[in-house]
């Protein structure tokens, strides 16, 4: 694994195009993308690292390189054995966007947002739904029978899919992204299409945020059998409410200019003293 | 006694470094329950508990934001203990669920704050421009953890179970369900994020017509994601998709 970032040398005298060399380091750095997890962006710092070889040969300038990293900051969340495949799409459409003045690189983050749910729709049922249970379910059996041989025939049973995958879905992603990208580019109907990725990607945050956000509170009206749950009635008028609130809420605070550390501690202090008095 | 704790603290760093191997899942019950059995000298016990285990949190992994137990530590401290005491594969589990339960308090208050640091130091680097900072920074967040679980796993082993179980009473429970509370809602900042990115005022009302095709008729993402394509094929037919002017003002709101 790769963990300095020296500087590499070009084997072709285009600079603005990505090799091998790249692809197969971002093919390594992303076996780190779950590494960083954390529950305010879960994967954006593996996927930002795993994106570094492209944007160093792409960005020599110090502001483009500045931009395009945090470009990849952002929220990021895909099955691991998947994600390379917005990895390398993400690398096409970097290579354009250096390339083309007039690309909009918003366009970058809206196509990985509309990646998200699909990808990971697949990748949950595939690896963690069949394969794992799948190999786990043949080791056991041969573990509990006392051979030996078990948890490395489980290990070689996930690994050929996993990480075969991951080599496939890198290089694809890539060739999938640039020619996409080139044919659309012909065809003039480039913006089209990034409101599209854009419209995509909304309905799935949109989505994401009534399934992954959890909110419930606790209190309830009236006492013994007769008592009625408050979670309960907001429910009933719209369920999921109260993750939408807190979605648009924290959305409103950060369009008020609000960093995000003062909202993460917020959320702490308002989850531990609603623990504190009941409310949860 | 120090040399075995010093093993499974092996054993634990070496599974807690799968998230950054390629979530090859070598922190799983099924590899990890025969290493500590090796390392404990009774690999056949190791394997059954493992075995056993890993039935046991077969359907456990984070789909979503939906928690799981925290098996890594779990798994081996249930094992060692269950070799240690000698009371084989049956109290394994019963010493491995409260184990993980708490070693996912622990994964969250990590997860929360320390990683979330670690994020937000990364934010100024990449501002900066600097990759290599950025990089650094991934790396402090994995290893760290990784280094910090592994210790604890250590300490745990070395003054045994009935020490873990009641120094595991002294925190507070609505701390433990404060955190718990927390990591439920903090995916909604991550969300809020993107959408501050993406929206404008042609493509804002989709944020909710997501929100409430999930909400109300429980459509898995995949499927909001398929319709979402259908969607808009449809409206390129219907040359529907406005091509918003290419400077769209940043302060437009829902």
């Amino acid at each position: 694994m790769k963990t300095s970032d020296e500087s590499e040398v070009s084997t072709v005298d285009n600079p603005s195009k990505l090799t091998k060399h790249e692809l197969m380091s971002m093919f390594w750095r992303s076996f780190t993308i779950n590494a960083s997890f954390n529950y305010e962006r879960q994967m954006s710092q593996g996927f930002a690292y795993s994106m570094i070889p492209a944007l160093k040969k792409l960005y020599p300038a110090k502001e483009d390189m500045a931009a395009a990293l945090t470009r990849h900051c952002e929220f990021f969340n895909v099955t691991p054995a998947l994600s390379p495949l917005t990895v390398g799409i993400a690398a096409a459409m970097e290579e354009e966007n250096a390339r083309d003045e007039t690309f909009d690189a918003r366009s970058i983050n809206a196509v990985k947002a509309s990646l998200m749910g699909p990808l990971s729709g697949i990748g949950d049922s595939i690896f963690w739904g069949t394969l794992r249970p799948l190999a786990g379910g043949i080791a056991c059996s041969l573990a509990l029978a006392g051979n030996p041989i078990a948890p490395i025939l489980f290990l070689v049973l996930f690994n050929f899919f996993n990480i075969g995958c991951r080599y496939l879905c890198l290089f694809k992603g890539y060739e999938l992204g640039t020619s996409f990208i080139s044919k659309i580019e012909k065809s003039g109907v480039m913006q089209k299409v990034f409101v599209a990725a854009g419209i995509i990607g909304l309905l799935v945050i949109g989505a994401m945020s009534a399934s992954m956000v959890t909110v419930a509170l606790a209190p309830s009206i009236g006492s013994g059998d007769g008592a009625i749950l408050i979670d309960k009635v907001i429910n009933g008028i719209m369920p999921k409410m109260l993750p939408l609130l807190v979605t648009l809420g924290i959305y409103k605070l950060l369009r008020k200019g609000c960093k995000t550390d003062q909202i993460l501690i917020g959320i702490f202090v308002v989850s531990i003293l609603g623990c504190f008095i009941g409310l949860f | 006694m120090v040399t075995n704790a010093l093993l499974i603290g092996l054993v634990a760093l070496f599974g807690f470094l799968e998230c950054g191997l390629g979530n090859s899942m070598i922190q799983r019950p099924i590899v990890l329950g025969p290493l500590v059995g090796l390392v404990l000298g009774d690999l056949q016990t190791g394997l059954a508990v493992g075995a056993t285990l890993e039935l046991a949190f077969m359907g456990t992994q984070a789909i979503g934001a939906a928690l799981p137990p925290e098996i890594t530590a779990g798994g081996i401290l249930g094992t060692a203990f269950a070799i240690t005491s000698g009371a084989g594969v049956d109290a394994a589990l019963a010493l491995a669920l409260p184990i993980a339960s708490v070693a996912l308090l622990i994964k969250n208050v990590y997860y929360i704050f320390v990683r979330v640091w670690f994020l937000h130091r990364g934010d100024h680097y990449a501002m900066e421009g600097d990759s290599s900072g950025v990089a650094r920074m991934h790396m402090l967040s994995f290893l760290s953890y990784a280094v910090v679980m592994a210790l604890l796993v250590s300490i745990c082993f070395y003054v045994g179970s009935p020490a873990v179980e009641a120094f595991l009473d002294i925190i507070p429970q609505f701390i433990k369900n404060g955190l718990t509370v927390a990591a439920g809602i903090l995916p909604a900042l991550g969300f809020a994020l993107l959408a501050s990115m993406l929206v404008n005022k042609e493509i804002a009302p989709f944020f909710f017509l997501g929100f409430l095709l999930a909400a109300y008729l429980g459509i898995p993402v995949l499927g909001i994601a398929l319709l979402g394509i259908i969607l808009v094929l449809l409206m390129m037919r219907g040359n529907l998709l406005a091509t918003p002017k290419t400077e769209v003002s940043e302060d437009e709101d829902f």
